[in-house]
């Protein structure tokens, strides 16, 4: 009797532990060794020009073989910052960029003048007489490839970010600008191609113990994150591969004030 | 009397001739011809691994991506709107450099109306030629997207070089009942590997396809896409001074429309642009694949794309022949 008693107890107290780790690793999703996931809204503020000074978010379009520091610049004749290198930018119906879900893409994405109706992160703004806008998607629209959903976590007021599915839309055109960058899915494939990678993949990494490929490259958005007014910056670079732009590169910047919600249900 | 008592009569003893020895017709033996099985276990391997090892898969693949991405750009009404785009901006230099004139505009005054002025005749040109090219490949892009199922034929090479290696395998060491079906089963493949270039309509279209790359050779590089990006830029710059500062000098009569048909026009310019251009830099590697493909066979004089269909029809014929003569047979008796 008292064995089983024992035995009950140690059941108990092991299921109590396996319970405690679970809770734990629950609360700590968001918090990490001091890394903290900001999951909610990046409300924007507006893009602003006063004399040369630009506040807010904006974007620049750098020529192929440029600096990102000097340039040259696409010189965007509807934008009047810093003589049309820098295309102002406006928080869209959503108010910015939600991390933890996505914002994607509408059907139809254009209308038939080719202007983005995309307008939940940014407003569609003019950009060489057409609109362009910006939405983030499960499969990125240039790529072809599954990406994360934008992900920004704070470390002491440091942001590193994954902004892999943010794509500018344009003139009937799709371009990934996002950081890292989302490993292209668009190369021509015989028929069962791809069933049979996928089977092969399985395979490898169930048997083979092979890492599983990655999905993206390069590094993510950087910024700044004041954790008592809720203020930020991100900033990145995003380097065209593919399409009529080819070889060259948005400069993004964003800022604005961060506020906490819930995480976006899945495929939102 | 008991019957049992009755005196039996001995048995007579039969004097028989010893009887002849029993004789069977002797078979006349089997012949395995082995040196057309081996042959044709060859041609087998050949035809399973030589796709494979060769890349035909990924670089067929490529031909039918880069043909069915140029599709759009390959109607008769989207080559006419082009020519219309080129002859809207065409339009508009000439408009321009008349209010220039009319109005005195100073050089320097909208610098991106004095690059695309500068320019203007250079772009013209090169966008006419870009065009005049993809106008002239078209009827044989029209023929090399004919070809049914493009794609699938390296797994027809490799199914028939599988049914190859069997019917050889059987022929060598199988009975001979199974290897009168295996020899029926690859004449059947190689009838259907000879007969699928004219079916399919391959002959006619791998030649048109080999003189679509040579059209294509000349437009399909990274520096023809830069150049036209370069252009690009200039345009951009141009209609987005014409839309804003230029407004303010005063247009009137035909060049005020002029001006009014580029800048209205626009969006559809460069959107017919930008798709042109992004189809192009997108395909130059599947390009250079079915090029690869083409020049396959080039040490041995022959384009791979024209030489292919009668690569099929050959192996077919071959493997038949092949199978054929490997049948097992009785040899003449001497």
């Amino acid at each position: 009797m008292r064995r089983a008693a024992l035995a009950i107890a140690a059941v108990l107290a092991a299921c109590a532990a396996v319970g405690c780790s679970s809770a734990k690793k629950t609360s700590d999703a968001a918090t990490t060794g001091g890394r903290h996931e900001l999951i909610g809204l990046f409300r924007l503020t507006p893009g602003a020009v006063s004399g040369t000074k630009i506040t807010g978010s904006w974007f620049r379009m750098l020529q192929p073989g440029g600096n990102a520091t000097t340039g040259p610049y696409m010189i965007n004749a509807d934008s009047p910052a810093d003589g049309g290198q820098a295309t102002l930018l406006q928080p869209g119906a959503s108010g910015g960029l939600r991390t933890g879900g996505y914002q994607s893409q509408p059907t139809p994405a254009f209308d038939g003048g080719g202007n983005s109706l995309a307008g939940a992160i940014t407003a569609p703004t003019k950009f060489f007489g057409v609109k362009f806008s910006v939405s983030t998607n499960e499969t990125d629209l240039q790529t072809k490839s599954k990406v994360a959903p934008p992900t920004v976590v704070d470390n002491k007021g440091k942001l590193t970010a994954d902004l892999s599915s943010w794509a500018a839309s344009w003139n009937n055109q799709n371009f990934n600008q996002g950081a890292p960058k989302p490993v292209s899915n668009t190369q021509a494939q015989a028929p069962g191609q791809e069933q049979a990678e996928r089977a092969w993949d399985w395979v490898s990494q169930k048997w083979l113990e092979a890492a599983p490929k990655s999905t993206v490259r390069g590094g993510g958005a950087t910024g700044t994150y004041d954790a008592k007014t809720g203020t930020f910056t991100l900033e990145w670079t995003s380097h065209i591969d593919g399409g009529p732009f080819n070889g060259f590169t948005g400069l993004w910047h964003l800022e604005g004030t961060f506020e906490a919600s819930g995480r976006a249900p899945a495929g939102a | 009397m008991l019957a049992s008592e009755v005196p039996s009569e001995p048995l007579v003893v039969l004097d028989l001739p010893p009887a002849p020895p029993v004789t069977r017709a002797v078979a006349a033996p089997v012949g395995r011809p082995k040196a057309p099985a081996v042959a044709l276990l060859a041609l087998g391997a050949v035809l399973v691994v030589g796709p494979i090892v060769g890349g035909l898969f990924s670089k067929v693949a490529s031909g039918k991506q880069m043909i069915d991405r140029f599709a759009p750009h390959m109607e008769a009404d989207a080559l006419a709107r082009y020519r219309t785009d080129l002859a809207t901006m065409r339009q508009a230099v000439g408009a321009v450099d008349t209010i220039y004139e009319q109005q005195s505009v100073a050089a320097g005054r909208f610098p991106g109306l004095d690059a695309y002025r500068a320019q203007a005749g250079a772009i013209d040109r090169r966008a006419s030629t870009l065009l005049d090219r993809v106008s002239r490949a078209e009827p044989d892009y029209r023929r090399t997207a004919a070809i049914g199922g493009l794609d699938r034929i390296p797994f027809l090479v490799v199914l028939y070089g599988m049914a190859a290696i069997y019917g050889a395998c059987v022929l060598l060491f199988g009975g001979r009942r199974r290897a009168r079906s295996a020899v029926a089963l690859v004449v059947l493949a190689s009838v259907a590997l000879a007969v699928y270039p004219f079916v399919s309509d391959l002959n006619r279209g791998t030649r048109a396809g080999q003189r679509m790359l040579h059209s294509f050779a000349s437009f399909m590089t990274h520096g023809e896409v830069r150049q036209l990006q370069d252009d690009f830029v200039v345009l951009v710059t141009a209609v987005g001074e014409l839309d804003t500062g230029f407004r303010a000098v005063p247009q009137t009569g035909p060049p005020a429309d002029d001006v009014a048909a580029v800048v209205d026009g626009w969006p559809r310019i460069s959107s017919d642009l930008a798709s042109l251009v992004g189809t192009i830099n997108d395909n130059i590697g599947n390009f250079n694949a079915l090029g690869d493909l083409d020049t396959l066979t080039r040490s041995v004089g022959v384009s791979g794309l024209q030489g292919f269909p009668w690569l099929l029809v050959g192996a077919g014929v071959l493997g038949a022949a092949l199978s054929v003569a490997a049948l097992p047979r009785r040899r003449k008796e001497t």
